[in-house]
């Protein structure tokens, strides 16, 4: 699904290996975007289509139940797509109709555990639950996505180190995504490098890569399989966060795909406010 | 801070505001296709002494059906006459060719002047084939059934799963630009039938079905008429 380059993006958020400590709370507000004319086809070729975006408003919510006990809520409250209308260029007849659909979009509940935190290295492991919360046949055509209509739980583990007494860190991680509803599994990497050049600028670059199982079948999918099942890429996401003190700042990030399948292949564009309250990893 | 609060607020939600999408506009391409030209009536015979009304299409290269430009002639008038309007005269027997021009088009078909009028075989097959990298596979064919004809995919077709595909009949290999939609795919294996009124299309019409993404504007693939 598309959402997914948006949750490469959070997936490795700054926490990582590190488990929040005990009664913190990171809340972001964000927006993403992404529209294009192009597409990656199953086999990686880029191709024209009708013009599509997806935008999303959502809150992403990280607190600290204990000190090793993270739970973790990204939740898009509003989802939009939408498909360009078509006109001929020879008449200026309305081949097709534009379409729009609003909803909730599919939703991701994680607990992360802190396996390791008393190292120089530090390492959580993860479940995450996608929760289908949003449209899959939305529109007039029935053929816009908020979701994909199945319900999926992730297993995953981060390891994280920090350099540069404390200026820099790596983040890793390695995931398994157990898709229902005959949708084809996924295995996940990423990787993340950030860097606080001064007190109020904090640069990351992340990479993110989703590799299908291909052991789904397209034809017993809920959903159409353009965008949501077999979906491959690798999404490269530079990302500038500033702080207007320690407890609040804003972010914005661009998200490139140089690999993917069946994804869009135009680069997505985030913006977030983001809250810190109380506590530090 | 609270005020420093509503001021990041205040620019996320114009953020937002800013970046929630319209639904914009898309210029297709769909000008120049190639033309075709074929005489569509399916009798190989006329009796003597008769007449029978040919038919032929012209689609010039805007896909645009124009009747206006075609022009009738017979290889040999003494056996067969024809009109401006494809009546064909069977004056003794013999055979000869009808034919037909238009811009730069031509096409022909052999016809016998004997003792009874008589039709050809009136079925066309075909095989899919897929495009960008989808599933599309099987066999089709089309045939006249009393007042419509039915194209019918045989018990091997299989499709990619996709949103909102259609079958589109057109006279070309790249898209439907000129064709017509015959109605959205019934599923996505296996036999199904589609029927299509002869007072909007005749059999010999178009030479390619193609299984196409309509929202998005995907060819999924398509096949050709072998005959």
């Amino acid at each position: 699904m598309l959402f997914a380059l948006l949750l490469g993006s959070f997936g490795l958020y700054a926490g990582g290996g590190w488990p929040a400590l005990k009664g913190s709370t990171y809340l972001k507000f964000n927006q993403f975007v992404i529209r294009s004319g192009d597409y990656f086809d199953p086999n990686g070729d880029i191709i024209g289509i009708s013009t599509s975006s997806i935008y999303l408003s959502s809150i992403y919510a990280e607190h600290g139940v204990t000190d090793k006990l993270t739970a973790v809520v990204y939740l898009p409250f509003f989802a939009r797509a939408t498909l360009n209308e078509q006109k001929s260029a020879s008449t200026g007849e309305i081949l097709q109709p534009g379409d729009a659909v609003n909803s909730i979009g599919d939703t991701d509940v994680t607990f992360k555990y802190g396996l390791i935190t008393n190292k120089p290295i530090v390492v959580s492991a993860g479940i995450t639950f996608g929760l289908p919360f949003g449209n899959p046949e939305g529109g007039e055509t029935g053929v816009l996505q908020t979701g994909d209509g199945e319900f999926n739980v992730m297993l995953s583990v981060e390891a994280s180190r920090s350099f540069s007494r404390g200026k820099g860190y790596v983040n890793t991680l390695v995931g398994f995504n157990n898709r229902s509803e005959n949708f084809s599994d996924e295995f996940r990497i990423g990787a993340e490098v950030g860097y606080r050049f001064t007190q109020k600028l904090l640069a990351a670059l992340k990479l993110y890569s989703v590799n299908s199982l291909n052991n789904g079948d397209d034809l017993q999918t809920p959903s159409n399989g353009i965008f949501s099942n077999n979906i491959e890429y690798l999404a490269v996401t530079p990302e500038v966060n500033y702080f207007f003190n320690e407890s609040s700042g804003i972010s914005a990030a661009v998200g490139f795909a140089p690999y993917g399948r069946r994804v869009l292949a135009s680069p997505s564009f985030s913006l977030g406010v983001f809250f810190n309250f109380s506590g530090k990893k | 801070m609270k005020r420093f609060k509503a001021r990041i607020t205040y620019l996320w939600l114009l953020v937002m505001g800013l970046l929630v999408s319209c639904i914009g506009t898309d210029i297709v391409e769909d000008g120049v296709v190639t033309e075709r030209l074929a005489i569509i009536t399916s009798v190989d015979a006329v009796s003597v002494g008769e007449a029978f009304e040919f038919k032929a299409i012209f689609f010039d290269n805007m896909g645009q059906m124009n009747a206006d430009q075609i022009v009738w002639s017979s290889s040999d008038e003494s056996v067969l006459t024809v009109n401006d309007m494809g009546l064909v005269m069977a004056e003794m027997e013999g055979a000869a060719y009808i034919r037909v021009m238009a811009s730069t088009r031509k096409d022909s078909v052999k016809v016998v002047a004997g003792e009874m009028t008589s039709e050809v075989d009136s079925e066309r097959i075909g095989m899919f084939q897929g495009r960008s990298s989808y599933t599309v596979e099987g066999t089709f064919g089309m045939s006249e059934v009393g007042e419509n004809l039915e194209l019918v995919f045989g018990n091997d077709f299989r499709a990619s799963n996709g949103p909102g595909l259609y079958v589109y009949l057109s006279n070309s290999a790249d898209g439907i630009t000129g064709g017509i939609e015959v109605g959205e795919l019934k599923a996505n294996s296996g036999a199904q039938t589609y029927v299509i009124s002869q007072s909007d299309v005749a059999l010999f019409e178009y030479d390619y079905v193609h299984i196409y993404c309509k929202p998005f504007g995907v060819p999924f693939g398509f096949g050709r008429f072998d005959n």
